[in-house]
């Protein structure tokens, strides 16, 4: 991927929310002074117009810059699995719970990075799984998520 | 007298025992992101009703002592700090990692971390009142310049150039408007999100950038030393030259720091590394693993610890989260910080600072065994470390908060960091504005509350006038610097 | 396979959870502000004394800061009203929010279980102050601007000051802090004027004579602070108390809502819970639930005038 067209883009990006930061600050509240509001809006319109100003200085650097590639993994294919596994591990948890999400979870990643041997991967994800719910729930009292999925079909 | 009548209060069995075992307990807390001292402090509060006054104050402050010098283990071996204070360590210490020198880094860590916090705990002890004064000459407008002072660290944290850097320090600082209006209470930028009516909480996001973020770049690595880790040279390796200087200018920013109430030690430790790069002879090694930067943050935060103490203790100001657990801890024991915890209560009182150097000690001798074998870390195989650290990061999210939401946060945090990083803006940047983002909104707007509008208030006390001496000294070096390099760039340029 | 297997084990764990006597499970204490403040200590006691009662349940603190306790109050609401939620919430937030529009939830969607501890609010000055009743505020404050620090707007001193200001007609220059030790320095180090607090944030500081607390908002005096006037004795009927009180889903279940009733009751009644609590300076006001629901309607409608007049 060319790294200019992303640096100009991501300016532009800047430039907008400067345009939209400007001003949204300025309110009328009746339950502190004034100078608390202009206060609070001085420092959000300030903050908008150097985002603005920087920005926009970016963008003419980026498009003087002279194109060069950027590579963003070495391994596009183990980067993105990653982040799957990282967004299906999550949103998971959330309906089986944490202790089964992380025992599927941590095999599945083992086994995606490239570790071949199941017998020892499963018995390092037990371990660790174990030592995570040892520490923090049982330990520091962290109630981790439970299984959601179903609750709501028996009661 | 009192002195050492308290030093023998300390020199018992169970006191000790107690100072080992909150030290020990610290450091694992520390070293694992979603675990904080405040929750272990919260924890003992109803236990301690069983034990003697300075057995549960001890271990308290030995894990307030040991946490801050844990989070810096898995911020130089992962990437991933433990504690939001130990961000500046990650900078230094995961690249020196990577070179196989993780063993280096941790050995700098530590013995910084013990120079910072006795020296601040030495400062508690003589002349604690005389500092609490200062601590509160600081108003709104001196805190307000105090952001400002850390803020010039995003031009020297820069990498990709000043523009990008500056810029990245915006989106912190804006990321920071999110929530509620601190003037008017209402909310502000939160999409109709409950959650983020407090704002966006900082640990998701720290993790999420820090750690998530390097690990996505290790999916194409095998493991985060590229060289051999050799336990025995790391055994005999010896401190670098020239350490020394930047370990003293971290304990005196975090010892002043820590004073002033407030979540002193991430400051403390980016105005130390701030300092230090200013300072150092080897700048072109910042970022790439300089151990200077390193001894100056982590001598910065460990600060704190002694200083964050002495509003507590004198005037039952706690300077932030832990110490307001500690004052609860010190309370049921009948303990109402002020004059009297010093005579009155003397033997505990001075019982309890005198074991805040026994955690020093404690903790310096387990850092100084454990790092050889902690740095055998940079040589497991990525294809387990990701998975764990994965999972670590996930469970320390949603710890803060108890809160899925925070969770999905870190993985925005992360993927969209990754890819900032990879353009070249500095996630440090990014996170330096998010911290000092709300002190510097809360600063500016209350000042100009009191001054009804006057913005003469920021330039009256003499403590304002310091800081803005010191913010103009910190703006010109790297601006300098950035200036020279582009200029050495251009004239290369044309060279060809 | 392996998900085919663990279904059927959950599936079981959950059969067994829904038949067997309540409480059968970890019940969580929800505490709406952070670990190892006021609330959270009297949470943790709370439990540390239920234990006693309830041998064989489990309890947990769940913490979930934020907002003036909104999101934590949110939480509660949001959580299976089986009786395995027991929410802490404190006043006058947990009902300001309703008002100002911000809480999704209502009063009727809790069963209110009990208050458990009060706060009464002060008018605090830095000890040099030449400021010594509240007639000698009232007196500056016509003769200059004072401006006055408030733990955030919507909060019990925000809503004190506004009070202040009705009676007397003066108007302060009012400053939101974020959290009480910010008024604590401007206080102390004599940043603003005057400060409505709460009597444990101060207590130390007064009797340590670095503050002096000039009014304590309430109709009595305090136990722990006899030498303290209150508004009532300057004849000031400016009234302020932070309480902090019980609550569950109203879609409990009664029998499992009176269980917890009992066990509320059993627990503030404990000599142990009280000694301890006294210890902490927490305040201990039991108010069982009609009382206290009565209190908390009664809030409301008074914040409502207030937000009627100036909305936050």
């Amino acid at each position: 991927m060319k790294k200019k067209y992303l640096e100009v883009a991501l300016s532009l990006l800047f430039i907008l929310i400067a345009v939209l930061l400007y001003g949204s600050a300025d309110t009328v509240n009746q339950a502190v002074s004034k100078a608390s509001t202009d206060s609070t809006s001085t420092y959000v319109n300030t903050l908008a117009i150097v985002l603005g100003l920087v920005a926009s200085v970016e963008l003419v650097l980026s498009i003087l810059s002279h194109p060069t590639t950027i590579e963003f993994t070495k391994d596009p294919r183990r980067f993105f699995a990653l982040i799957i596994l990282l967004i299906a591990y999550v949103w998971g948890m959330e309906y089986i719970g944490f202790i089964l999400a992380t025992l599927l979870f941590l095999p599945v990643t083992m086994r995606m990075m490239g570790y071949r041997n199941w017998v020892k991967s499963l018995i390092i994800s037990a371990a660790i799984t174990l030592f995570v719910y040892l520490l923090f729930q049982v330990g520091f009292e962290i109630l981790l998520p439970e299984p959601t999925v179903l609750e709501g079909v028996l009661s | 007298m009192i002195l050492l009548d308290a030093m023998q209060a300390v020199m018992s069995v169970d006191v000790l025992l107690a100072v080992v075992v909150g030290t020990i307990s610290g450091i694992v807390i520390g070293g694992i992101p979603g675990l904080t001292a405040t929750m272990a402090v919260a924890l003992l509060i109803p236990i301690t009703f069983s034990f003697s006054p300075l057995i549960g104050l001890a271990i308290m402050g030995g894990v307030y002592a040991g946490a801050m010098y844990g989070g810096s283990i898995p911020a130089i071996l992962l990437s991933t700090p433990g504690t939001p204070a130990a961000a500046a360590t990650a900078l230094e210490g995961y690249p020196l990692t990577k070179q196989g020198k993780g063993g280096l880094a941790l050995k700098v860590s530590v013995v910084a971390s013990f120079i910072g916090g006795t020296f601040s705990v030495i400062v508690l002890l003589a002349i604690a009142p005389v500092l609490a004064n200062f601590a509160l000459k600081f108003g709104p407008a001196e805190y307000f310049l105090l952001a400002l002072m850390g803020l010039t660290g995003v031009v020297s944290v820069a990498t990709g150039g000043l523009a990008k850097g500056i810029l990245s320090g915006l989106i912190g600082l804006i990321i920071a408007l999110i929530g509620t209006n601190p003037m008017t209470g209402m909310t502000r930028y939160d999409f109709g999100i409950v959650e983020l009516y407090e704002g966006v909480s900082f640990m998701p996001a720290l993790i999420g950038m820090f750690s998530i973020s390097q690990m996505l770049a290790l999916t194409g690595e095998r493991n985060i030393a590229k060289s051999d880790v050799d336990l025995k040279k790391i055994k005999r390796e010896k401190l670098p030259k020239g350490i020394w200087p930047f370990i003293g200018y971290g304990t005196a920013v975090g010892t002043i720091v820590g004073i002033i109430p407030g979540e002193g030690a991430t400051i403390a430790a980016f105005l130390s590394y701030n300092i230090a790069k200013a300072k150092s002879k080897m700048k072109h090694l910042f970022g790439k693993g300089n151990p200077e930067g390193i001894a100056a943050a982590e001598a910065g935060n460990n600060a704190c610890v002694g200083g964050s103490l002495v509003p507590l203790l004198t005037l039952g100001v706690p300077g932030n989260t832990v110490s307001a657990a500690l004052m609860g801890g010190l309370m049921i024991q009948g303990l109402i910080p002020g004059p009297e915890l010093f005579t009155k209560h003397g033997v505990i009182t001075y019982g309890f600072i005198l074991s805040l150097f026994l955690a020093n000690v404690v903790f310096l001798l387990t850092g100084l065994f454990f790092a050889p074998y902690f740095a055998k870390i940079a040589k497991v195989p990525s294809s387990i470390l990701v998975a764990a650290i994965s999972v670590f990061a996930v469970v320390g999210s949603y710890s803060i908060n108890n809160s899925m939401f925070d969770v999905w946060l870190m993985l925005i945090f992360a993927f969209t960091g990754f890819f900032l990083d990879k353009l070249g803006y500095s996630l440090s940047a990014i996170i330096l504005g998010m911290i000092l983002g709300p002190i510097a909104e809360n600063g500016f707007t209350q000042a100009m509350t009191i001054s009804a509008g006057d913005s003469s208030i920021f330039f009256e006390s003499t403590i304002a006038k310091v800081l803005w001496v010191i913010i103009v000294v910190l703006l010109a070096q790297p601006l300098f610097t950035h200036y020279k390099n582009r200029r050495q760039r251009i004239k290369a340029m044309r060279m060809e | 396979m392996k998900k085919v297997l663990s279904t059927l084990v959950l599936g079981a764990l959950v059969i067994t959870g829904a038949f067997a006597e309540y409480p059968s499970k970890t019940i969580k204490l929800v505490v709406p502000s952070k670990a190892g403040g006021s609330t959270d200590t009297t949470a943790r006691l709370f439990i540390d004394t239920a234990k006693k009662y309830w041998k064989n349940a489990d309890f947990v603190v769940v913490n979930k800061p934020g907002a003036g306790g909104l999101i934590g109050f949110s939480y509660e609401q949001r959580q299976k009203p089986d009786g395995y939620t027991i929410g802490l919430m404190f006043t006058p937030q947990f009902v300001a929010h309703i008002v100002s529009k911000k809480a999704k939830y209502t009063l009727d969607d809790f069963k209110i279980i009990g208050n458990l501890a009060q706060d009464p609010g002060i008018v605090v000055v830095n000890a040099k102050s030449e400021v010594k009743t509240l007639d000698d505020l009232v007196r500056l404050a016509k003769s200059k601007t004072v401006t006055a620090a408030v733990n955030g707007i919507g909060s019990d001193d925000f809503l004190a000051a506004k009070q202040f200001e009705a009676q007397t007609g003066v108007k302060f220059n009012l400053l939101p802090t974020k959290g009480s030790t910010e008024q604590k320095t401007a206080i102390l180090g004599n940043h603003v004027d005057v400060a409505f607090m709460n009597l444990s944030q101060m207590l130390a500081n007064h009797k340590a004579g670095k503050a002096r607390i000039i009014a304590i908002l309430d109709m009595k005096r305090a136990e722990v602070a006899p030498d303290i006037p209150t508004s009532v004795e300057q004849n000031y009927d400016v009234l302020m108390t932070a309480t902090r009180g019980m609550v569950i889903r109203n879609d409990v279940k009664k029998e499992i809502a009176d269980k917890i009733r009992e066990l509320y009751m059993q627990v503030i009644k404990d000599p142990d819970f009280q000694a301890k609590a006294k210890k902490s300076f927490i305040f201990l006001d039991p108010r069982p639930g009609d009382e206290y629901r009565k209190y908390l309607e009664k809030l409301q409608a008074d914040i409502q005038r207030v937000y009627d007049k100036t909305p936050w």
